[in-house]
């Protein structure tokens, strides 16, 4: 991880670069890549990627997941969680979705010798053709979109998502007050794990896997 | 002409809308008054109902105005609830070429200029435009909302920063409630200022 954060710090060093020579003036850049990876960030990929693990192996074949499997991450931001699956499944495809342009740009040079794929889209355009899709933001799709989403998914795939009740930030358009709620909304055809964790003691992140 | 209010969420009501209405359609009864809102109950104009995608809370609705599909064509004269009408303002608005914002004249202190703040010294309580000229805005905030979302506090942050060229109503026009208490102008700015409270002090005591 320590390369990585002294990536972050060279990137952040060329925005403030660009900002001084260049019309680009995007200061705020820099804060939105530092929020990325920070604490919380990290924690609740972990979690969700530990968990992915625990259930991994006993579904692999009942799924026909292969020996390469292939990821999907929807609305990945800069690639986090496409790294931190990088460090566990190093035998897979991994594709990092987000429609930011930024967000390619800036994660396909933190991340360049991670073989993880970056692609500027919507990833309710971009389809889930994948064994597993994750999304850690979950709260930020559009409600019937994601659901729609989820319903053109290929039987067999994974989904392993997470959204939180933090109904407050204007970003979030796809909260839901309990895990019961987000696991009703996702309607997905089996839960193989279902988890809450408080953050900072101002919200619940969940965190569901099934298919 | 229209005339247009947004309303979501219930940080103000119906009485607030139909109270600004009925100030302004004592000085201009020909145009045409909608509210463009989640909620048309009670309200005394046309409604225009707010989109469900993309779903966008509080003032960012107020952009969906600019987009292509905002069904209104013509001289578009935009109010924030939380303004009032002291006088007649219509000798003002007159020019509905481009984007015409309120001059935060009262933000003269430097620290307004602090670039990684993004702070503006314009607002958007009144705006006019002429419908279908400016749709950039909508599309430009659209492709990357998210993101816009987070960098930006409101939509007055994001017209400015991201570029697009507005002109400014003559200072005379607006009060600033906050700024400028003893100001005699056509329309009060409230900027979100315990408006419900002076609202609810005013409809008591009038």
């Amino acid at each position: 991880m320590e390369i990585i954060l002294q990536r972050i710090l060279k990137q952040i060093e060329i925005i403030y670069d660009d900002s001084m020579y260049s019309q680009t003036n995007d200061l705020y850049r820099i804060k939105d890549l530092i929020h990325s990876v920070d604490y919380n960030q990290i924690l609740s990929k972990r979690w969700l990627i530990t968990e992915l693990l625990n259930i991994f192996n006993p579904i692999k074949n009942k799924h026909n997941l292969g020996e390469i499997p292939k990821f999907i991450i929807g609305g990945g931001w800069y690639g986090l969680m496409a790294y931190l699956l990088r460090e566990k499944f190093e035998n897979s495809l991994i594709i990092n979705v987000d429609m930011d342009p930024v967000c390619l740009d800036i994660g396909s040079k933190i991340y360049h010798d991670q073989d993880i794929g970056f692609e500027q889209n919507d990833v309710v355009d971009y389809g889930i053709d994948c064994d597993i899709f994750v999304s850690t933001s979950v709260e930020h799709f559009d409600k019937d979109d994601f659901k729609f989403l989820l319903k053109s998914k290929p039987k067999h795939t994974i989904c392993a998502l997470q959204s939180n009740d933090w109904e407050k930030i204007d970003s979030h358009i796809n909260c839901h007050k309990t895990l019961d709620d987000f696991i009703y909304y996702l309607s997905l055809k089996e839960v193989l794990y279902k988890g809450e964790i408080k953050i900072n003691n101002e919200y619940s992140r969940f965190s569901v896997i099934g298919w | 002409m229209n005339i247009i209010f947004v309303k979501w969420g219930n940080k103000y009501n119906s009485e607030h809308v139909n109270t600004l209405y009925l100030s302004l359609l004592q000085y201009n009864s020909k145009a045409n008054y909608y509210c463009y809102t989640e909620d048309p109950s009670n309200l005394l104009m046309s409604t225009i109902p707010i989109v469900s995608r993309p779903r966008l809370k509080r003032w960012w609705n107020k952009l969906y105005m600019f987009s292509h599909n905002f069904p209104l064509s013509g001289e578009c004269l935009f109010f924030d609830i939380d303004t009032r009408i002291n006088k007649n303002p219509f000798p003002y608005f007159n020019d509905f070429s481009g984007l015409t914002l309120i001059d935060c004249h009262w933000k003269n202190d430097s620290i307004f200029d602090r670039p990684h703040n993004y702070d503006v010294r314009i607002n958007s309580s009144v705006i006019t435009w002429t419908s279908g000229t400016m749709n950039d805005i909508w599309e430009k905030f659209y492709k990357n909302k998210d993101y816009y979302l987070r960098k930006y506090k409101g939509i007055d942050r994001f017209i400015v920063h991201e570029g697009f060229t507005y002109k400014t109503f003559p200072t005379e026009l607006i009060q600033s409630f906050k700024f400028e208490p003893n100001k005699i102008a056509p329309i009060t700015t409230y900027e979100e200022l315990d408006y419900g409270d002076h609202f609810t002090k005013n409809t008591k005591t009038n």
